[in-house]
């Protein structure tokens, strides 16, 4: 009797619930479209918590105590607990039986600003070194209203600053107090393209926002401060979309490995290969030729805009487009030659006083793929112990990345996906090794281009087949997966913060320099990890002298500062600068001191500003006095 | 009316006008730093990807900023390679431009409801 009258109120309660959610759904239309509905109110709490432990953990940062550890060794444990639990809340969206666009679409929003827009709200200046130059030469531009391409090899590529340039001049107030906004604003961008790259890939939801997610928290490499580079990736995954979207597919004239006769028997073979892919093409977005012809001049428009703004980027598309004409993935077989015609004008043209005096610079690592590789991984294995724990994390992110879209490449082929456009785009950017170091960073790049590949690949392993729903053990594999990789991003990309982020004092260091040096002065230094070349870009030599002062060797500084040509020269040593040199020489602090006074004692640099950052010495003994 | 105010070509008329406005008469502060951000990242493109119609909404959002962006870049520099750098007289030029396409789309909008014109633009 206690039963029955117990499942008699049991049926009443849950009818009275089904009456109310009946009469609220009838009251407001639109309420069934509301994630909450239809049973995501948890990942949405969840979400919400997170944003709000976030925002409430960033005041408790304390950026002057990190160590070589960067960030992390400053983040309070509230932080972390926000990450764990947008991380469940992804999970939990993922895991729904029917997953929430918009819900999916929040937490990469979410992660976005968790983790590329942290500086942005911690930092006074903005950080990063080269950021600065960049300041400098869009000052140059505004203040000169052209470009010298004998400068350097960025006025040869101007683009990105003749666009900020303008912009200021739209906006009529300084770039600084906006810059430190680029790493948020650029990975927004990214995510627009990249929803449509991975669409044209497949149809599943959990599938590319899975991607979305493994590409945000895979993006350690950093390049998307204010920079050129930050703007034409967007650019490049703006022409990628456009292609997959309208012109992925066999082209209607004869097949290409067909041109070349006597056929010979690597012909034969790419035949059989494409009629392999064929197997499984990409799917054709319905398109008119009206829009097609369109979309061919927004995409050209695009490139235009990239080919004289950055000298690597351009390269990178036209590989990625001549690989996918190459196996038939796309049907415009003449849009490389077009490509490689405009790179080549551009060269040619414009850029042709930079190149005539560095030609030996560009083209000596061509071919010498040994020499490459050791100054993008080995030369970067040194300094102190938390530096090469950061460095081998990359190292080990990067591989485990790579490992995991191997492993996706097999999932997926095995179930029938002929994943090819995605695996051609994931290993184009590789050939780019062989050209260049880029100054050891090309590995750097190769990573960057090659990652919304690799991500997606590596989605695709951790989801079962789009007609299956997750199972418990899927999505707990896929919020460790995705946990680790978060953990390691916080490592690899903050992990040179110390050196990366400047004060206020470090800026006043460099303002005092500006006001006083005389144009043509020497300004000397041990890195170029400080704000530096942000007005009178070309009026100063900026000049590092690492391994001078690393070997504390004063002798051969002062041979280098002094000369009639020069009529100030002045060192300037920052905390940055400090910090990088105890990162990558393992150098411990009392090292400033002994430095200090051996410059002192030679009696060649005396003071002349100092704070709670900088030091800056002047060198007396050149044809004008230093001010003090 | 409603339909309108929150329609790309009164967006773009409004924006231009506020802009210039502000450029112009030399006010500085937030809305002009707002405004400005707001139209070099939208209007061109929103003035060039719009008359296009192409039927999809993502598409048309991921694709208006990168092609006002590149707008920007190339119009900058044609008018600096051109030794006239003035970034008053581009604004001016944009605006003009944004201004054009977004009275042709108020125009085709209008026909189009007054069925004289079909959905391909003829």
């Amino acid at each position: 009797m206690e039963v029955i009258r117990n499942n008699n109120s049991f049926e009443y309660v849950s009818r009275t619930i089904r009456r109310i959610i009946a009469a609220v759904t009838r009251a407001c239309p639109r309420a069934s479209a509301l994630p909450v509905a239809r049973g995501l109110l948890l990942p949405l709490v969840l979400s919400a918590v997170a944003a709000l432990a976030w925002v409430i953990s960033l005041p408790r940062i304390p950026l002057s105590l990190m160590n070589d550890l960067g960030l992390v060794s400053v983040l309070p444990t509230l932080f972390f607990a926000s990450l764990f639990l947008l991380n469940a809340s992804f999970c939990l969206a993922l895991a729904a039986s029917r997953p929430d666009r918009r819900l999916l679409l929040l937490n990469l929003v979410l992660l976005i600003v968790m983790l590329h827009g942290v500086m942005s709200f911690l930092e006074d200046i903005p950080r990063f070194g080269p950021t600065w130059r960049h300041i400098g030469i869009v000052e140059y531009i505004n203040r000169t209203g052209s470009v010298d391409a004998r400068i350097d090899a960025y006025f040869n590529w101007p683009g990105f600053f003749i666009l900020n340039a303008f912009v200021t001049g739209v906006i009529g107030a300084n770039l600084i107090d906006y810059i430190s906004w680029a790493p948020l604003a650029f990975n927004l961008l990214y995510l627009g393209p990249l929803w449509i790259i991975y669409s044209a890939f497949t149809k599943d939801l959990r599938l590319i926002s899975l991607a979305l997610w493994f590409f945000f928290i895979g993006n350690w490499v950093g390049q998307d401060y204010f920079s050129p580079q930050a703007l034409n990736y967007f650019f490049h995954l703006a022409i990628l979309s456009i292609l997959l979207r309208w012109f992925n597919g066999t082209p209607p004239a004869r097949n290409w490995a067909r041109v070349g006769r006597p056929e010979a028997l690597w012909t034969r073979l790419l035949r059989k290969v494409q009629s392999a892919m064929a197997a499984n093409p990409l799917k054709n977005e319905k398109s008119t030729p009206f829009s097609q012809a369109c979309m061919l001049m927004v995409a050209l428009l695009l490139f235009l805009a990239m080919v004289p703004s950055h000298q690597l980027t351009p390269f990178n598309t036209l590989a990625a487009v001549t690989g996918l004409i190459l196996f038939n993935r796309l049907s415009l077989r003449w849009l490389p030659v077009i490509m490689a015609l405009l790179i080549a004008l551009w060269i040619s043209y414009m850029s042709v006083a930079y190149l005539t005096g560095h030609i030996d610079k560009l083209l000596g690592h061509v071919g010498q793929l040994g020499s490459s590789l050791d100054d993008n991984v080995t030369a970067r294995l040194r300094g102190s112990d938390q530096h090469i724990f950061i460095v081998q994390l990359r190292l080990l992110t990067t591989l485990g990345l790579w490992f995991l879209a191997f492993l996706g490449v097999g999932r997926r082929w095995r179930k029938g996906h002929r994943d090819i456009s995605v695996i051609l785009l994931a290993i184009m950017p590789f050939p780019l090794l062989g050209l260049q170091s880029y100054g050891g960073e090309m590995m750097l790049r190769i990573y960057f281009f090659a990652l919304p590949f690799t991500a997606f690949l590596a989605a695709a392993f951790c989801l079962p087949s789009q007609s299956m729903g997750l199972s418990r053990r899927n999505t707990l594999l896929i919020g460790l997966v995705a946990l680790v990789l978060a953990g390691a991003f916080l490592f690899a990309r903050y992990g040179n913060e110390r050196m990366n982020t400047f004060t206020l004092a470090e800026l006043e260091g460099m303002n005092f320099v500006y006001q006083t040096a005389r144009p043509g002065s020497l300004l000397g230094t041990a890195t170029f990890s400080l704000p530096h070349k942000f007005v009178n870009y070309e009026k100063y030599t900026f000049r590092k002298y690492t391994n001078e002062i690393y070997a504390l060797d004063v002798n051969a500084l002062i041979e280098q500062f002094e000369g009639p040509s020069i009529p100030q020269a002045y060192l300037i040593l920052t905390r940055g600068q400090k910090a990088h040199v105890e990162k990558f020489y393992g150098v411990e602090p009392w090292f400033w001191d002994a430095l200090d006074s051996a410059l002192l004692a030679s009696g060649r640099f005396e003071v002349v500003f100092v704070n709670e950052d900088t030091i800056i010495y002047g060198f007396t003994g050149n044809s004008d006095e230093i001010v003090q | 009316m409603t339909t309108f105010l929150i329609s790309s070509p009164f967006l773009l008329m409004l924006s231009s006008l506020v802009l210039v406005t502000l450029v112009f008469t030399g006010t500085q502060g937030s809305l002009r730093v707002l405004t400005g951000f707001f139209f070099l990242a939208i209007c061109p493109g929103l003035a060039i990807v719009k008359p296009l119609k192409l039927n999809d909404r993502v598409m048309e959002w991921v694709l208006i900023p990168s092609v006002s962006l590149a707008t920007c870049t190339l119009s900058a520099a044609l008018l600096l390679y051109s030794g006239i750098w003035s970034p008053k007289l581009l604004l001016a030029i944009l605006v003009s431009f944004c201004l054009a396409s977004g009275v042709y789309q108020t125009m085709t909008a209008q026909l189009r409801k007054e069925g004289q014109y079909d959905s391909n633009g003829q």
